[in-house]
């Protein structure tokens, strides 16, 4: 009798606990996006008024944009109301992941061709393309340019519409008042990578306070394509399947900047700096800063400590300085009900007005030419040097299976023993390195 | 060796001879005593200096951030740094919300643990120990692949963006630290106490609360302070479960301040440190409140009655 | 008889299901909150999985490529080992030094306690800012004080041999006088000073008293400290995240860094899952051998 009851007892526990593992496994299966979006805040069962969740990087300028775009939009657009869900930018990824395997996305988000993002959030099933809407609200693509179309355009659909874009690490800030108590010319277009080393010599001073030129090496993915392309080489090969860093032209390019650091001395070395780059430059340490249009917000830092200005990179053995473009779009998920109004925001987003706004708040500004040639913005002089290099952009190349952030993560990685002076740009070292991206472009697609 | 101390332990307990006190010569323990304090200081500094570059870095305005050669404690003082950190972002809508995480995840944490450290250390049940190696495995698979399957889970749950992700856990045994933290102390009680408690018939919810309970007030108040922490400081949590700015946390408020300038001259790594201040003021507070639980021991006073 | 002799006497019966009530919110939780996770990431371990498309079974393979494809996975083990072995010892010595200390008799003891408990309540996104700032190898405190005595310092978090000892150092700075300090100084109220001074009173030195008495007595919460920091050390995480991004030239590209960027950056979970278990086993051999070897040197009151 006692045993009986024991044994129910027993039994049912078992029961309700398989139960109940069986539920929280349940739970926990992962569902492919195609499954439809269960909601989260997004089932507001609003009646004539529709929302719009997207979904943004945490940035003092972009919040700044959306937090003065998304009144404007409303009262344009009374029937929607958008929501913004902003996170750390360094979380972004694994954020939207999540949303994406729980089926709690929003309705548009913001993406970028930096590290393949847009070509992850694609495979990922996270956005959709957006050729229809263009097509049925008659969306004048001319407007963008068109490197930044090509650049978030993957599988032959356009995945979103450019936000925001820069020609890449082809912009070289100078300290103009260090040039002048040097006694030396300002940089101009056209000059060649030899007289920029000669500038930067005059620029680095004894006493290790002051240093001539630093490289864009925290990127130095990026320094590598717009480098390669001044010597009239290419980082990536046409199908981007092939990783050319140990090439001839390769070779000097490494050389290039192996010098800089150790042979020249012109550029600080990993235990000489005092901060980060942007640091050193906004405190007037570096004669010349090699970086994207966004270092211009540091304008504000800097103040009137110093007169500064820009100019294109240094034209290299190749006849050019080198550049690509660098978009950040806005993309329509496809966990949306309302494609059509979110779309609406992204273009609101994309706009002229838009763009033009950004580059008052500081920074990087829309992809358009309108934007890029307008005349609020030209009237600060190192914009029109920007819209000079954009408008002769080359165009962006992403490794084609997409592995992008595996592969600049691991170049980072391998580069820094040459800045430190542990190693030298022998063939053999960078042969090796070359092998080891080559081993990431050689995986499948994801 | 064991048993020499079971040979010693219970029986000595002698009220008359003051904690502390002790049989050296006068010299000699002025000595010491000297001793100690520079130890203790030469240690706290070499804690606190850093601590208070912080204090002095988050008063700096951005021309004297990153001067050379640096400086210790700024030449104007910015107090606008403080008031920058709530007008920047809504960072007291973060304090709040981290305020009310914190409270329900710790008295949860703290119940819901002592319950079931309680119950490993005093009761012999099959399938114990490993059940309690269970415990302490939970710890060890990383929060970077189980968050996904989790999330999920609370999405089936209907929990996403809301708090019950961040609380309702923690009073189901309330996180396997806690568990293993309240276990080790409750096993240095004596078990005579117990023992003899059940042998008058009190009832094993009783011995836990007046006997165990009191006894580890030490560890209770450790559990406190820790657990105060990591609800404080969470970042993983609050930022995958949560979606809306209104209900985010201090720890995703900070993540704030790692950007580029906000605005001409605000200093963006001294207003972080500010806000980093804020964010450790209360768990400070907390210490010096819990501080008074660690300062009378657990044993020390009579056992046996 | 054969009933007593499976399910033991009636107050053994009794106590048992005690036990399993008392216990019963961590049972349900953990079936609730935990198992799923576990087993769902169990599974993904063994399948080709990126965040939104379907898994697909493909059994041992991520286990295969990490032991021997991947030309990470080595190395970030190694150094992480490096890293923990380094900071458990150094920092549970410190750290039962520091609660002793903190433990006598002295005026402004609560000041002092407040002191060494600042560091671990620093925010770990100003920890890192903060450590980049002394440990600059140029115009950082360290180095300063350094060169106050004659010695050059070394380049700290830029410097390929001095990276990780530099995130033992700041781990350290933030951990010794934190959490398990605060456990040693509750492990220690529970040593009742009369011990110590009857075995004075017997003629044991200092040596004697603190090696037979404070250290048996609270070798639980040694126990607990060893565990947990070897837990905790090899989750090592946020600072090299924050301050060095696994630099320079992988020096501080530790295990669950390397496992972070598989799911998140690479969008790898499949694999990063499989990575995820085999720390999970390395973890659980650990704690299980530091367990089994502590029968010998912890005393518990309970046995």
């Amino acid at each position: 009798m006692a045993t009986q009851q024991t044994m129910t007892r027993r039994s049912f526990l078992r029961a309700t606990s398989m139960a109940s593992v069986g539920l929280a496994l349940a739970a926990c299966a992962p569902v492919p996006v195609a499954a439809p979006a269960a909601g989260g805040a997004a089932a507001a069962p609003s009646t004539d008024k529709v929302q719009i969740r997207f979904h943004a990087r945490i940035g003092a300028q972009e919040d700044a944009l959306y937090d003065m775009q998304i009144p404007k939009f409303m009262e344009a657009h009374p029937n929607i109301e958008v929501v913004k869900e902003s996170f750390p930018g360094a979380e972004y990824n694994a954020k939207i992941s999540t949303m994406v395997a729980g089926g709690t996305l929003g309705d548009s988000c913001w993406s970028a061709l930096g590290g393949a993002t847009i070509q992850f959030a694609w495979s990922q099933g996270t956005i959709t393309p957006v050729d229809d809407l263009v097509a049925s609200n008659n969306v004048d693509l001319k407007q963008w340019y068109e490197g930044c179309l090509k650049g978030i355009t993957v599988d032959g659909k356009l995945l979103g519409l450019p936000f925001k874009s820069h020609p890449g690490l082809a912009v070289i800030y100078y300290n103009e008042t260090a040039i002048e108590a040097a006694g030396k010319e300002v940089p101009k277009a056209g000059w060649t990578q030899e007289q920029q080393v000669e500038l930067a010599k005059a620029l680095t001073t004894a006493d290790g306070k002051q240093f001539g030129y630093l490289p864009g090496i925290t990127n130095i993915w990026k320094t590598c394509v717009t480098l390669l392309r001044s010597y009239g080489e290419q980082l990536l090969s046409e199908d981007a399947t092939k990783f050319q860093l140990n090439s001839e032209k390769g070779m000097q390019a490494v050389t290039f900047l192996y010098d800089l650091f150790q042979t020249h001395k012109v550029a600080p070395k990993p235990d000489q700096m005092v901060g980060a780059d942007t640091e050193m430059w906004s405190n007037g340490l570096l004669g010349m800063y090699q970086g994207g249009t966004s270092v211009s917000v540091f304008g504000k830092t800097i103040g009137d400590k110093f007169k500064w200005m820009v100019a294109p990179n240094a034209i290299g053995p190749g006849g050019v300085g080198g550049s690509d473009y660098e978009v950040d779009a806005h993309c329509v998920t496809t966990a949306t009900k309302h494609p059509n109004e979110a779309f609406e925001w992204v273009q609101f987003l994309c706009s002229k007005d838009s763009g033009i706004q950004l580059g008052l708040i500081g920074g990087t500004v829309g992809g358009r030419p309108d934007v890029y040639g307008a005349p609020e913005l030209l009237k600060f002089p190192f914009r029109v040097v920007f819209k000079e290099i954009m408008d002769n952009a080359q165009a962006s190349r992403i490794t084609a299976n997409w592995r992008q952030s595996e592969a600049e993560a691991a170049l980072l990685q391998l580069m820094q023993p040459l800045w430190a002076g542990n190693e030298k740009p022998t063939q053999a070292f960078v042969d090796g390195v070359t092998s080891q991206i080559q081993d990431i472009l050689n995986k499948p697609k994801p | 060796m064991a048993t020499t101390e079971q040979r010693v332990r219970p029986g000595i307990n002698n009220p008359s001879m003051p904690i502390g006190q002790t049989k050296r010569s006068p010299f000699n323990q002025r000595f010491s005593t000297f001793l100690l304090y520079v130890v203790t200081i030469i240690t706290a500094l070499a804690f606190s200096v850093p601590f208070l570059w912080t204090i002095a870095s988050s008063l700096k305005s951005a021309s004297e951030l990153h001067v050379f050669p640096p400086t210790f404690w700024p030449e104007t003082i910015r107090w606008k740094n403080y008031s920058d950190v709530f007008t920047l972002v809504p960072f007291a809508r973060f304090i709040w919300n981290t305020v009310i995480i914190t409270a329900l995840a710790m008295i949860g944490q703290i119940v819901s643990a002592a319950a079931v450290a309680y119950g490993f250390s005093r009761f012999k049940f099959p399938g114990r120990d490993a059940l309690f190696f269970l415990v302490l495995s939970t710890m060890m698979l990383p929060w970077q692949v189980t968050i996904v399957p989790t999330f999920l889970l609370f999405r089936y749950l209907g929990w996403i963006n809301t708090f019950w992700p961040l609380i309702i856990p923690s009073y189901f045994g309330g996180g396997a630290f806690y568990i293993f933290l309240l276990r080790q102390f409750f096993m240095t009680i004596p078990r005579d106490l117990d023992e003899a408690a059940k042998l008058d018939g009190a009832s094993s919810v009783r011995i836990f609360w007046s006997i165990i309970l009191p006894l580890a007030k030490a560890a209770v108040a450790t559990v406190a302070i820790f657990s105060f922490l990591q609800h404080w400081n969470e970042f993983i949590g609050p930022l995958i479960f949560l979606n809306s700015t209104d209900k985010f946390t201090l720890s995703i408020g900070l993540r704030y301040f790692l950007d580029n300038p906000f605005e001409s001259d605000e200093p963006r790594e001294a207003i972080l440190m500010a806000a980093s201040l804020i964010v450790a003021l209360p768990p400070l507070v907390l210490f010096f409140v819990a501080q008074q639980y660690f300062v009378r021991g657990i044993v020390t006073t009579g056992l046996k009655g | 008889m054969s009933k007593s002799s499976r399910f033991g006497t009636r107050i053994q019966r009794l106590e048992a299901i005690e036990g399993y009530l008392w216990i019963s919110p961590w049972v349900i939780g953990f079936l609730v909150f935990s198992l799923g996770p576990m087993v769902a990431s169990l599974y993904l371990s063994l399948t080709k999985y990126k965040i939104g498309g379907t898994p697909e079974w493909i059994g041992l393979a991520n286990y295969k490529e990490a032991f021997t494809v991947d030309k990470l996975f080595w190395p970030s083990l190694g150094r992480t080992a490096y890293f923990s072995i380094a900071s458990v010892v150094l920092g549970v010595i410190l750290s039962l030094l520091a609660a002793m200390l903190l433990n006598q008799n002295m005026k402004g003891r609560n000041i002092f306690r407040a002191l060494f408990y600042l560091p671990s309540l620093t925010p770990i996104v100003a920890l890192a800012i903060l450590w980049g700032w002394l440990l600059n190898p140029k115009l950082g405190l360290v180095n300063y004080l350094l060169s106050m005595i004659g010695i050059q310092g070394p380049g700290w978090l830029v410097d390929q041999t001095w990276a990780v000892p530099s995130i033992i150092l700041i781990s350290l700075w933030s951990s010794v006088g934190g959490g398990r300090m605060i456990i040693f100084l509750a492990g220690l109220q529970g040593v009742p000073k009369e011990l110590h001074e009857a075995a004075e009173i017997d003629g044991a030195n200092a040596y004697h008293r603190f090696r037979h008495i404070t250290i048996a007595l609270i070798s639980p919460v040694i126990l607990f400290n060893v565990l947990l920091g070897i837990i905790g050390s090899f989750s090592v995480f946020s600072v090299a995240y924050i301050a060095t991004s696994g630099g320079p030239n992988y020096a501080t590209w530790f295990f669950m860094l390397h496992l972070y960027y598989n799911a998140f950056s690479y969008f790898q979970m499949g694999y990063a899952s499989a990575l995820a278990w085999i720390f999970f086993v390395i973890i659980c051999i650990l704690s299980y051998l530091q367990i089994k070897l502590s029968n010998r040197w912890v005393y518990y009151e309970f046995s």
